[in-house]
């Protein structure tokens, strides 16, 4: 297994871990700890194919996945306060069993596509399971969860599936396209932060079972 | 140089707008400036209608009949918009319902949604069309949760989250292409680029472009309002201002709609069996049937409009899956209808909302009463939207559905058939109540019309008018813009 494949199981299990966990602060934290590790991969694919646009594009995602967006979150976590309020719509059990699937999933749909590797040295194989992985471990955290800020964590799981899926299939987007992606996952959780500490101000609470008064 | 115009127009409106926006001055400036905007989207029409797709900023930019129909329709809408904005804030203000900050976020945004819009339909590259896509999303999303009330932050919330996360299905779906071009020789740098895709869809891999396809369809049918993706929609719509709401129903499922397309003509072009059409066929119909039932058992009012537009873009997505020249043209001009009888009705709304301090269907009754002018407006209005002669609608409706029973498809032809008509009587139902209603004794003292400002009235009767006479008459530029837009979906190219 090449160093790029080890580190795509270290962003599958913190994954996993993402679905677990009940510790907010944990949550934010691992979420740095993806885009640090993806920065790592970014940059490890542009050494294997010469592309210079993944060097920079690594930088970026460490200088917002890894640590302004955690910021932000940690600082919306420390204006509202502790909290003890429940997260997941499963147990614990339930959801581990079913990242599992989501992952098996990731892996099933992901074979035909790797079948045929293009110029990427072979990470394919190994990275666009994974990544597929974490778009619908992502998806299941948002739909799963109540909590406000897990669901934008969840959201963040799924834009990092992403941008893997862009390094395995297609040696990333162009540098334009990132730069751009990354500036807006910054300004959407700026977005996301105020309108949870807001939910805060107004119902005490960050709890979407909150949200009941839409019907119909 | 007309794109640089007609997007940066509105930034200005909205650097203004945070600037100055409380102050009596700001209301000409920003409507000086969104004409601005119009004339600059006019004479970009005329560049495109008369000259061919122009392409700009070394193929970042490409605007063609389709990018034109959907922009102009943005700068329309959002001079309307514009225009209501001035006597809606004002009053929101003056009843405390908004602060003075908010206001000035409220012009900020409201603009800067405007600019956003309008950037969606002059991209060539596919990926910056989904990072502008998104951030429509991001900025609207402030101003659905402008006010201070549970249900607009729930509203905005789901609105965000929803919709971000069902666009993220179309980014997969996008990247899915890039790798197809890419396979298929295309450079990295040319391989995001819709013209780019469109000349080599024949070479690309039919499962990438399909799965990529259907991802998009998820994805940006999510921001589109098709169902089953349309659940944060009638939150969305029903808590924001109500000119923004206008905005929201009236052109930003649009320019969703408009992704959608491009990527559609890719994959009709790339496939070749028809497989896009059908499935478009497929959700537009199921979005149309969801709508009509929502619609019938409805008790809020702008919650009965935003079903409302998901039944109408349900119609357009089903036009365009016909596909042939009839259900072209029928969606095109549909789009054309909806967005401008669409917002008359959210400014109606406003003013109804406002007259009645009430939301509910129930209380809002005996409107022609109380407030004959808007009574009046509100009759004209939702026949248009129920697609009733002599208004737009009914010439786009008919078109779409003699589509459908000319190529012999007997059930999308009957159950189309059956949601317009269903819709029609549920639309007219409420109308009847809302305008002519018994209004029960103990709501007289509730009630606080008042007389409609110019602003409103312009706001309201400018699009109206135009709907109206679209049924009658189809000016040549008009029909010029149509026969263009038709073209593009059938071949990717302008005639």
């Amino acid at each position: 297994m090449s160093v790029i494949g080890a580190l795509a199981l270290v962003l599958l299990v913190s994954a996993w871990l993402v679905v677990i966990t009940r510790d907010l602060t944990a949550l934010v934290q691992l979420s740095a700890v993806q885009g640090v590790v993806l920065a790592v991969v970014a940059s490890l694919a542009g050494q294997a194919a010469g592309a210079d646009h993944l060097y920079a594009a690594a930088l970026l995602t460490l200088a917002v996945k890894g640590l302004a967006v955690p910021v932000v979150l940690q600082r919306v976590l420390r204006r509202i306060g502790p909290l003890r309020l429940p997260d997941a719509m499963f147990t614990t059990r339930t959801q581990a069993v079913l990242a599992f699937a989501l992952t098996g999933a990731g892996y099933y749909i992901a074979a035909p596509l790797a079948a045929e590797p293009a110029g990427n040295h072979g990470a394919i194989g190994e990275v666009l399971p994974v990544a597929l992985a974490l778009v619908l471990i992502g998806a299941f955290v948002v739909v799963s969860r109540r909590l406000a800020l897990t669901q934008a964590v969840g959201l963040l799981l799924v834009e990092n599936g992403l941008f893997l899926a862009a390094l395995a299939v297609a040696g990333g987007v162009p540098l334009a396209v990132d730069i751009a992606i990354l500036a807006e996952v910054f300004v959407a959780m700026l977005i996301m932060g105020a309108l949870v500490r807001r939910m805060h101000g107004m119902i005490g609470s960050i709890s979407t079972e909150q949200f009941r008064r839409l019907k119909g | 140089m007309w794109i640089a115009l007609l997007v940066g127009l509105p930034v200005l409106a909205a650097l203004l707008g945070w600037l100055a926006g409380h102050r009596p001055a700001y209301g000409p400036a920003q409507t000086a400036l969104a004409v601005g905007t119009v004339a600059a989207a006019g004479l970009l029409d005329w560049q495109v209608l008369a000259g061919g797709p122009v392409t700009a900023g070394g193929g970042l930019f490409y605007v063609d009949a389709l990018s034109l129909l959907v922009f102009s329709l943005v700068a329309l809408v959002g001079l309307f918009a514009t225009l209501y904005s001035v006597p809606y804030v004002r009053r929101e203000h003056e009843t405390g319902e908004l602060s003075l900050r908010q206001v000035r976020v409220y012009y900020l945004a409201f603009h800067l949604f405007i600019a956003t819009m309008l950037l969606v339909t002059v991209v060539n590259n596919l990926g910056l069309l989904w990072v502008v896509i998104e951030a429509t999303t991001l900025v609207s999303a402030v101003l659905v949760g402008l006010y201070n009330r549970a249900t607009a932050i729930e509203a905005a919330w789901k609105y965000i989250v929803i919709c971000s996360a069902g666009i993220s299905f179309a980014l997969l779906g996008l990247l899915l292409l890039y790798a197809a071009g890419a396979r298929a020789g295309l450079s990295a740098e040319s391989a995001l680029a819709w013209t780019t895709l469109l000349g080599a869809a024949p070479e690309l891999d039919p499962a990438w472009v399909k799965l990529g396809f259907l991802l998009v369809l998820v994805g940006f049918g999510t921001k589109a309002g098709l169902a089953p993706m349309h659940a944060w929609l009638p939150d969305a719509h029903s808590q924001a201002p109500s000119p923004v709401s206008a905005l929201l129903s009236g052109v930003l499922l649009n320019t969703a709609v408009y992704g959608l397309l491009r990527v559609h003509i890719i994959a009709a072009r790339s496939l070749g069996d028809g497989y896009s059409a059908r499935v478009l066929l497929v959700f537009g119909v199921i979005s149309l049937l969801v709508a009509v039932s929502f619609i019938l058992v409805q008790r809020d009012l702008k919650r009965l409009l935003a079903y409302s537009s998901v039944e109408h873009i349900g119609l357009i997505t089903a036009g365009v899956g016909l596909a042939g020249p009839l259900g072209l043209y029928g969606a095109m001009l549909h789009m054309i209808g909806h967005s401008l009888a669409k917002s008359t009705l959210f400014f109606l709304s406003g003013e109804l909302v406002h007259g009645f301090h009430s939301r509910s269907l129930a209380r809002i009754r005996g409107a022609l009463q109380l407030m004959p002018a808007v009574g009046v407006l509100t009759v004209l209005a939702m026949l248009a939207i129920a697609g009733s002669p002599p208004f737009g609608l009914f010439t786009s409706e008919l078109s779409i559905v003699t589509a459908a029973f000319q190529q012999g498809r007997w059930w999308p032809a009957g159950l189309i058939l059956a949601g317009i008509g269903l819709a029609f009587a549920g639309l007219a139902y409420h109308m009847v109540q809302i305008v002519f209603g018994e209004r029960a004794g103990s709501q007289n003292g509730h009630a606080d019309p008042q007389p409609l400002s110019r602003w409103a009235l312009a706001a309201m009767a400018l699009p109206l008018a135009t709907v109206t006479v679209l049924g009658v008459w189809v000016p040549e530029a008009v029909r010029a813009a149509l026969t263009g837009a038709v073209a593009v979906l059938e071949r990717g190219l302008m005639p």
